[in-house]
């Protein structure tokens, strides 16, 4: 990957693109142009019938296998078929406003979630959105135009990370509403109890759903830097406080870490999820050779 | 060791030891300057369980602890903590012995506790000699008459055994106190003279509260870093050789007032008693004029004092024997009569400078204000003796008791000279700053930038506005002898007094004091003292160019006042303590005469001569017994025979015995035993104090807990790194 590709990639400055449609461009044409994907790479397009050309088609799709045949002028029709379905649930509880690396989690994962959808929707799939909070807070069924696209975009924009998390209620609200095999992106940082959350993730695929899961965690989350005492105070609920030497408390906040994320971890392998931890440090891009390669195993 | 401190090398440094409450103070203020964080997984932050919760809080209490127990042990070895253990020491034994006997010879070793047996003197000298019976012809001894004044005698050659005992026997009595620690310095200088292979040194002394006056710490480590230099420390003992529970009466005062005695009025004498030990209880005070009994008094006890006030009238001239005696009967009689030389006054001499020739001038209105008479009528039934000259000779002064300045042309420097001597051996100067004292010429070599004798610098003339008001005096101090006279208004007012010209006296040195004013800054009467003698100045004249004064009835008594009060010069000139020195100018005939004191047994004892500014004077310095002495030069007429009165200080008669603590401190210290009882002064010591200091331990404990403290965090924190899994991001 070259250092121009690399920088187009990273969280900190691609946070400070605007609008999310731009984003989501810039993050996906960086990783292609990085990785030498094509965008039709996998696109499944069907022979449907012949029809007259009228004046105003394309002269490119003129068959002229049947010109040479019959003197005639006509367009072959294919029949396009969306290869999949797929919904971002993207966690917008306030736990997601935190950030220290110059983002925040909320916006790694609007990012992130951007940069999926286009990349999906070049691959002709259809996409949809749920937001997740104390309640399902938006759902945008999956569907494969750019107008919707915009739409996706609009949503993640307006969302503001704020409540408590219930999301392995939200994905199970998610997970009734799938009708056909789809393919569920979970952006969030988990902070809900991970047995829930593996017990959603098994109803997504109960419903023949393939489940990839994104937990976002800001550096500092991930390494408690902290070194005298300090006053916690919960971003979901500012009256929860709690005044303590961090050094003392350091080891005992990365055992919790570490077994809430083995539980996850496990419980996804169990259910053949796939799972990334993901720092808002840590680029893109492979985030979305993820995203492409779960998404190339589901329309095999 | 014994765990536990007898005492504290540095007792000042005690508030470091609030420092084992700086690890908690630390960790309050931490907990307090916590920086608030908002904080998305709370959940992280609380232990599964409540035993791992307790464990961490026990480990937090447990480094706590140990940082507070560590810093609570610097503290106190910083304090230097001690204890006494009793240690064999070198007694009895091989080799040859060095001893320093120091005996007390101050007035208290004089006290009997019973009439027939000895004194604490006599029982010191006899535990001495017993001492010396135990030495060995090998022995080196030196013997110090501790309580003498004068100089120790440079680094004599030890003695003998039967040359120390010769020298104990011929211990007598001194006058100085005895100080203990000022003994031990003394021997110390004497030891590194002893090439003796077991050094002691003896202190016998009666154990009085004086003898320890300054019990610090640091005096206390210095005697002692003396003593172990060079060399290895001596034994050191104290042998008590005091009453256990002393009591005695004593007369603590006897002194004349503030001005000059005379034949023609009352000389007031002020008397105290006091008692050590008990109360005084009713006493008998009785004034002794040259051994007869002139008055006595039986004063109310008030603050364990007895104190009365004799006025006594003396109709002869010449230096009159005053004593106070109690009745006799207690432990220590030497104390028991208080004695004073005082000079009585025919006539006072004074001498006027000023011109005579003008009827209004300064000079006569003083000269007639002290002897009011016809210019050339006969002297007047009053004590003082005016001449008048107008400049000042300095054969002038012979005689003279008092000077007064009323008007002076010029001062020459040998004039000056003779002025300030004249002072400083006890005379007085009067100085009415008119125009002629005020002048430049005069003003500067009278003061010298407060060197001089007059009491302030004549800054200038000053004068009221033409119709203006005159100024008045005010803050006059009635409570000085020379001006009591005026503290009821209706007997003299002065404050009625109209002045309209003035000197300004400026830039007065420490020792001035204003005893009236004529505005906030503008001092009238200054008094100054010098040597033995005293200066007045006056800030306005003598004559009525400056003020109405000399023409009001308050002049007389305000001239004479201060006339009596500058005659009386040092009125304890004559009264020393004893083993002070006594000394009398030898008069021009008598150069060649050999002098001679004869003391209060009646002996007749040979004095020095010593010239003493250009003149020869008579010394004596063997005052060691209270009562009068007399000085004597030449006989038949014009022989010189000077009275003086020797007493014992007050001090060596309080009797009160030093306290357990300092002998403690004593102890500790200097690692001094102390034997209670004379007899045992022979038994050779198999122990002795000696310090060992804790703060050795103390610190190496408190190294100790601070490399655990180490250990401790680090293990911790070692054991939380182990417990974590591996995180899944790195």
């Amino acid at each position: 990957m070259s250092a121009e590709t690399r920088d187009s990639l990273d969280p900190a400055a691609v946070a400070r693109l605007e609008p999310l449609e731009l984003v989501a461009r810039t993050l996906v044409e960086g990783f292609l142009k990085g990785h030498h994907f094509s965008a039709a790479k996998g696109a499944s397009i069907e022979f449907a019938e012949h029809r007259p050309y009228a004046a105003g088609d394309d002269v490119r799709r003129v068959d002229w296998k049947a010109f040479g045949k019959t003197d005639r002028f006509y367009l072959k029709e294919y029949e396009d078929e969306t290869n999949v379905r797929a919904t971002m649930i993207v966690d917008a509880s306030g736990s997601m406003a935190f950030g220290t690396a110059g983002i925040t989690k909320a916006r790694y994962a609007a990012c992130l979630a951007a940069g999926i959808g286009y990349l999906l929707l070049a691959q002709r799939d259809a996409v949809g959105l749920a937001v997740a909070g104390a309640a399902l807070r938006r759902y945008l069924p999956p569907k494969a135009t750019a107008r919707h696209l915009r739409g996706i975009f609009d949503a993640l924009d307006a969302e503001r990370a704020e409540g408590p998390t219930l999301l392995a209620a939200c994905i199970h609200r998610v997970a009734e509403r799938l009708r056909r095999r789809s393919l569920v992106v979970i952006v969030s940082d988990f902070l809900d109890d991970p047995r829930e959350v593996v017990t959603a993730i098994a109803h997504l695929r109960h419903r023949h759903a393939d489940v990839l899961a994104f937990h976002v965690l800001d550096p500092a989350e991930a390494e408690f830097p902290f070194k005298e005492w300090a006053l916690f105070q919960d971003s979901e609920d500012p009256s929860a406080r709690l005044r303590i030497d961090a050094r003392q408390i350091r080891d005992v906040y990365l055992e919790n870490l570490a077994e809430h994320l083995d539980v996850l971890r496990k419980g996804c392998a169990a259910l053949e999820a796939d799972y990334s931890v993901l720092t808002t440090r840590k680029p893109f891009d492979a985030a979305l050779a993820a995203a492409l390669d779960a998404r190339s195993r589901r329309t095999k | 060791m014994s765990p536990l401190p007898q005492g504290l090398e540095n007792p000042f440094l005690a508030p470091l030891l609030l420092a084992a409450f700086l690890p908690l103070l630390l960790h309050i203020l931490d907990r307090r300057r916590a920086r608030a964080v908002a904080w998305p997984a709370m959940r992280f932050l609380v232990p599964r369980s409540r035993g791992r919760l307790r464990r961490r809080l026990l480990r937090e209490a447990l480094l706590i602890l140990v940082r507070s127990l560590a810093a609570l042990l610097l503290a106190y070895a910083v304090l230097r903590p001690y204890a006494l253990e009793e240690e064999a020491a070198e007694g009895r034994g091989a080799g040859s012995r060095g001893v320093v006997l120091a005996v007390d010879t101050s007035y208290s070793m004089s006290y009997r506790e019973k009439p027939e047996g000895p004194s604490a003197f006599e029982a010191a000298k006899d535990a001495a000699l017993q001492v010396l019976e135990e030495t060995s012809p090998g022995d080196a001894v030196h013997v110090i008459a501790a309580g003498h004044r004068g100089p120790a005698p440079e680094r004599p050659a030890p003695l003998d055994p039967d040359a120390a005992r010769r020298a104990v026997r011929d211990l007598r009595r001194g006058g100085a106190p005895f100080r203990i620690l000022e003994a031990l310095d003394q021997a110390s200088d004497l030891l590194p003279g002893l090439r003796s292979d077991r050094r002691e040194v003896l202190l016998f002394t009666d154990l009085q509260a004086s003898t320890l006056p300054d019990g610090s710490p640091e005096r206390l480590r210095f005697a002692a870093d003396r003593l172990r230099s060079p060399g290895p420390p001596p034994l050191v003992r104290i042998i008590d050789c005091g009453a256990p529970s002393p009591s005695n009466r004593f007369v603590s005062t006897l002194a004349p007032g503030p001005l000059a005695a005379g034949t023609d009025e009352p000389a007031h004498l002020e008397a105290a008693a006091e008692a050590s030990g008990r109360d005084p209880g009713p006493m008998t005070l009785r004034l002794l004029v040259d051994g007869a009994e002139a008055a006595a008094a039986e004063p109310q006890a008030r603050g364990g004092r007895l104190a009365h006030g004799f006025a006594q009238r003396f109709t002869a001239g010449g230096v009159a024997r005053l004593s106070i005696a109690l009745p006799p009967g207690d432990g220590l009689p030497e104390d028991d009569a208080r004695h004073l030389a005082l000079e009585v006054l025919e006539r006072i001499e004074v001498l006027v400078l000023g011109r005579a020739d003008a009827a209004a001038s300064a000079a006569r209105h003083v000269d007639l204000a002290l002897a009011p008479r016809a210019p050339d009528g006969p002297a007047p039934a009053v004590i003082f003796r005016p001449e008048l000259a107008p400049s000042l000779e300095p054969a002038m002064l012979e005689g003279k008791r008092v000077v007064v300045l009323a008007a002076l042309e010029r001062l020459g420097d040998a004039a000056a000279a003779a002025l300030e001597r004249f002072v400083e051996e006890g005379g007085g100067l009067l100085a009415f700053a008119g125009d002629e004292v005020a002048a430049p010429g005069v003003a500067e070599g009278l003061f010298r930038d407060g060197r001089g004798v007059l009491p302030a610098r004549l800054a200038g003339r000053d004068s009221v506005p033409s119709g203006a008001e005159p100024l008045h005096p005010r803050d006059v101090a009635t409570g000085h002898p020379a001006l009591a006279v005026f503290a009821d208004p209706e007997e003299g007012d002065l404050s009625r007094i109209g002045v309209r010209r003035w000197t300004r006296a400026e830039d007065l040195p420490r020792d001035a004091v204003v005893l009236g004013r004529l505005g906030p800054d503008l001092p009238w009467i200054v008094e100054r003292p010098r040597g033995r003698g005293k200066a007045v100045l006056v800030a306005t004249s003598a004559s009525t160019d400056d003020s109405d004064l000399p023409r009001t009835p308050l002049f007389l008594p305000l001239l004479h006042r201060l006339a009596r009060y500058l005659a009386a010069g040092d009125p304890a000139a004559r009264t020393v303590l004893v083993g002070q020195p006594i000394s009398a100018r030898l008069p021009p005939g008598l150069t060649a005469a050999e002098p001679y004191a004869v003391d209060p047994r009646g002996e007749r004892r040979p004095a020095a001569v010593e010239a003493a500014g250009g003149e020869p004077r008579a010394v004596f310095l063997e005052t060691l017994f209270p009562g009068f002495y007399e000085l004597r030069a030449g006989e038949g007429p014009g022989a010189m025979a000077e009275v003086f009165a020797a007493n014992v200080p007050p001090e060596e008669s309080r009797l009160e015995r030093l306290g357990a603590p300092a002998l403690a401190d004593l102890r500790a210290a200097l690692g001094v035993e102390v034997a209670p009882d004379p007899r045992e002064a022979t038994r050779t010591s198999v122990t002795r104090s000696v310090k060992r200091e804790h703060w050795p331990a103390a610190l190496a404990i408190a190294l100790l807990l601070l490399f655990a403290e180490q250990v401790l965090a680090r293990g911790f924190a070692r054991g939380a790194e182990a417990a974590r899994k591996p995180t899944p991001w790195r």
